[in-house]
């Protein structure tokens, strides 16, 4: 792991921080519900943010060439302690995802619904970790909105069958320390507040290279554990989800915890290997070409629950996909290669937008929603899926820079 | 789960979800075993929702059309019958004598010029008229303007003075000469400078890698207005990533369905 940088309140200047505070007030001011507000907010989160990138260009050589919280302290005229301190505390949250043992309920909040409609969806979580590596996640009521019985159960179900995605990508979780201190902004908002009976110091997280979204996240500063978190998107102000624990006991009975066990037979695979891949049966897809930022972050094997090999309904009968998730430290982004379809099924299909080049038969499908943008289908009768909280036009590009 | 509480759930063939069909010795084992009875829990609110579910009936018209489909073969097989039965009518006597009318009228009057020649020539080279005829039906192209242009200037170096003749350079005087000398730098150096300054710093994929140099790819993009449209695969990684269910993202439709659009 590379040494922490930290940027904390006391490393801001003067006009920094006569406008910080900025962090809990955006904070503050997005949880109202009228959309005024929001996009006053966004206004005002924009502003501030571009402001400290302002100041950040300008001392950042000096932090980047620091290459330790010491040095980027004395640069900001931050007192050695200090930044000490707040190194320590960034250096438990990179490390504290399954980490530490304990038990707690969080309610989980998502906005969304399309562009102008506000929809909710809330919900009360078990979250249990043993501190090894093995988890449980349950959903044990939905809260919002209100469903009849049938309908609850099935929400239940549907949500607990995602145990380990939600583990994985949905939660706040950093997957590549070394490249979420390169690429992500972290600032101590100077909030101290309280989250399920525990003192939380407040940060706000950003990207640094354009930022879109921000994350205010409330840490129990001994474990590094994110007790609450808002992601809120800067262009629009909005919220796109909120997270907060009610309880949590960090010496839990786990007697009882049925942990989580993997259910889509995902093996980890080497890309080395020449020609087919005998856990995929087909030869593996690489991008040439990643957005700036991205790095691969795993290669494995996965297999397809719906499909049934052999049935006549599907239009290819293999189950298996290679899927490669690329991070910039936290966000992820994905690339799903599910082989060459048979010439014999290559689909023909009317269509509207041509994308790169000259027309052909091939088609993508493209669905965003809150930041994220999938684009599934086959391209010269490859099949493809891809993902992120990034724009078409590069995920597009990486479908170009992996086709052979 | 360890080995002998997978021993216990191995008996039970028919997983159900009903604690009454639960054989005994596993029944026994759940009262012991917290972590199993957690995990019959959950089992029995799987049965419980699913068996809630409303059971949609077939469309009315399935049992015709399945009923129509089985009898396609029967009613095929009867028409063949009934055709290979009929036996060959006789041809009215009024035929017998239209058909020697023609064929004195086609001995004594011959067949066009036209259409020997043409028969001729098909017999020839095969082809080769039909061709012919269809060209002719296609329709004209105009020149594109490049062309007029192209042909004026050649025309005009062949034929005739210049229309705007220039002005020889004997007769310019020489300050403004320089001038305009001056004035083609300033503008290369300024053009110079406007390049470098555009020039994207971010490697945005288009610049500078070795895509450019590929064979042009090309896909039609479609835009959907919700995951539903997607493959189960891809519609449970899109919701699974975001914290949503299928059932969030059909009440985040107005009409519950997938409206597409092509872009």
């Amino acid at each position: 792991m590379s040494p922490v940088e930290w940027k904390d309140k006391a490393s801001r200047n003067a006009e920094v921080n006569s406008t910080y505070g900025m962090g809990s007030f955006g904070a503050r001011i997005v949880r109202r519900k009228t959309r005024y507000l929001r996009y006053a907010s966004a206004v005002v989160l924009g502003a501030f943010i571009t402001a400290t990138s302002s100041v950040l260009t300008g001392c950042g050589s000096e932090l980047g060439n620091g290459g330790d919280s010491s040095a980027s302290g004395q640069a900001s005229g931050l007192t050695k302690s200090s930044g000490q301190a707040s190194a320590d505390l960034l250096t438990k949250v990179l490390g504290s995802h399954g980490a530490i043992r304990f038990s707690g309920e969080r309610e989980i909040t998502l906005h969304y619904g399309p562009e102008g409609i506000e929809q909710t969806s809330r919900y009360l979580e078990r979250v249990d970790q043993d501190g090894t590596g093995q988890f449980s996640l349950e959903v044990l009521d939905v809260l919002e909105p209100n469903l009849p019985d049938p309908d609850e159960q099935l929400e239940l179900i549907l949500l607990n069958q995602a145990e380990g995605m939600h583990h994985r990508y949905r939660d706040f979780v950093i997957q590549n320390p070394d490249l979420f201190l390169q690429n992500y902004d972290v600032i101590d908002s100077g909030a101290r507040p309280e989250v399920a009976g525990q003192a939380c110091v407040e940060l706000l997280v950003y990207r640094k290279l354009d930022p879109d979204c921000v994350y205010t996240i409330k840490v129990e500063p001994v474990s590094g554990i994110v007790l609450a978190l808002e992601h809120t998107e800067l262009d629009s102000g909005e919220l796109v989800r909120e997270m907060e624990f009610e309880w949590i006991d960090f010496a839990p009975d786990h007697s009882n915890v049925l942990w989580h066990v993997p259910v889509n037979d995902e093996t980890a695979i080497d890309l080395q290997v020449q020609g087919v891949h005998s856990d995929l049966g087909f030869e593996p897809l690489l991008p040439k070409w990643v957005p700036e930022t991205f790095v691969l972050n795993e290669s494995a094997s996965v297999k397809d629950p719906s499909v049934v090999p052999g049935d006549p309904g599907s239009s290819f009968s293999s189950p298996i996909w290679q899927k490669l998730t690329y991070t910039d430290g936290l966000e992820t982004l994905f690339f799903l290669y599910g082989g060459q379809e048979p010439e014999a099924t290559a689909q023909g299909s009317g269509g509207s937008h041509q994308l790169f080049g000259a027309p052909s038969h091939d088609q993508m499908m493209v669905v965003e929603q809150r930041g994220w943008t999938a684009m599934q289908g086959t391209v010269r009768r490859h099949r493809l899926l891809v993902m992120g909280r990034i724009d078409e036009y590069e995920l597009g590009v990486m479908i170009q820079s992996a086709l052979p | 789960m360890s080995k002998h509480c997978k021993q216990h759930w191995e008996s039970w063939e028919h997983a159900s979800g009903d604690r009454a069909e639960l054989p005994d010795g596993l029944r026994k084992h759940i009262s012991d075993c917290p972590s199993c009875a957690a995990q019959f829990g959950r089992l029995e609110r799987v049965t419980s929702a699913l068996a809630s579910l409303p059971k949609l009936s077939a469309p009315s018209d399935l049992e015709g059309r399945v009923a129509a489909s089985f009898g396609a073969g029967v009613r095929q097989d009867r028409v063949v019958r009934e055709l290979e039965s009929l036996a060959p009518a006789p041809a009215p006597s009024v035929l017998g004598a239209m058909l020697e009318s023609m064929q004195m009228s086609s001995s004594t009057e011959g067949a066009p010029e036209e259409l020997r020649a043409r028969v001729d020539e098909e017999l020839e080279v095969p082809g080769a008229g039909r061709a012919r005829s269809w060209m002719g039906h296609l329709p004209r192209a105009a020149a594109p303007e490049e062309l007029h242009l192209r042909v004026d200037r050649e025309l005009r170096l062949l034929h005739g003075p210049r229309l705007h003749p220039r002005t020889p350079l004997r007769k310019l005087h020489p300050r403004k000469v320089l001038a305009g000398v001056a004035a083609a730098a300033l503008m290369l150096l300024l053009g110079r400078t406007w390049i470098q300054d555009s020039e994207p710093t971010t490697d945005r994929p288009d610049s500078g890698t070795d895509l450019a140099s590929r064979e042009p790819l090309s896909f039609q993009l479609v835009r959907v207005e919700s995951a539903n449209s997607l493959s189960p695969l891809a519609r449970g990684l899109f919701r699974g990533v975001q914290g949503m269910t299928i059932q969030t993202l059909e009440r985040a439709e107005p009409d519950g369905s997938a409206s597409e659009r092509a872009r």
